[in-house]
């Protein structure tokens, strides 16, 4: 009886703190973004680069994002009728425009991002039964060209 | 040494390539920052020590891949992918693997 009785106050208490802290996270997200300069990101391909390159530098960068306890819960249920579990859609949008926004910081003078690759892995051994802790990584070749 | 994940080095005539080089590595954090991890996992948000030790990892990974082609006589590897997978609760395995090879 405890059990269901802490389980339910985690459930009550993650809606609120796992809300505000995507909300959080998403405001940044957005302030970030808009403070990027415009650097195009493109598929490099040798017979169509008219431009000298100076220099080329591999970049990378990674999160991890953890779900909270409402969304497991909630995933959970919503996994039993099935259909979209908007709930992690969103733990996994901010982890890939944190990432974005976080390679391209690295490379704030380059004139191109080439080859812009996604990876997501799961961190956890558990089969899933654990709550979802995902990985974002993403790399790619800032080019800078010769002025 | 450059590293890229692009097929060729624009203006640099390669001149030799020593094939396939890689590297792994499997990290894992200790017991102290997996147990903060699990009760930031119940409230949300960015789960920094696993940031870190994924970061860590990797930076291994790619150091080992650096030190084979170095072996090599290689002064770059092209075409770098990655490739994680979950070993064990709390731990991570990155495989980095590229092409070496010798510009003028």
């Amino acid at each position: 009886m405890s059990d269901i009785i802490v389980a339910g106050a985690l459930f009550v208490v993650a809606y609120f703190t796992g809300g505000h802290i995507e909300k959080k996270h998403y405001k940044s997200i957005n302030d970030r973004e808009a403070k990027l300069p415009h650097i195009p990101v493109i598929e490099f391909d040798r017979n169509n680069f008219p431009y000298e390159v100076e220099n080329m530098k591999m970049i990378s960068a990674n999160v991890v994002i953890g779900a909270d306890y409402f969304k497991t819960v909630l995933a959970g249920l919503v996994n039993l009728f099935g259909g979209n579990i908007s709930v992690l859609e969103s733990v996994l949008d901010r982890g890939r425009r944190e990432v974005v926004i976080r390679l391209k910081e690295q490379a704030l003078n380059a004139d191109f991002i080439a080859n812009l690759r996604h990876e997501t892995s799961e961190i956890s051994g558990d089969n899933g039964r654990e709550a979802l802790k995902v990985e974002n990584y993403a790399y790619a070749t800032a080019i800078y060209l010769k002025k | 040494m450059i590293l890229t994940n692009i097929d060729y080095i624009p203006n640099k005539a390669i001149v030799e390539h020593y094939g396939i080089v890689n590297g792994s590595c499997v990290r894992s954090k200790h017991v102290g920052r997996d147990f903060m991890a699990g009760i930031k996992n119940v409230f949300g948000g960015e789960l920094k020590g696993y940031t870190e030790l994924l970061e860590e990892t990797r930076a291994q990974a790619i150091e080992r891949m650096t030190r084979q082609a170095e072996k090599a006589g290689a002064n770059a590897i092209l075409n770098i992918r990655f490739s994680t997978s979950s070993v064990a609760s709390g731990a991570a395995e990155i495989y980095v693997y590229g092409t070496a090879v010798r510009f003028e």
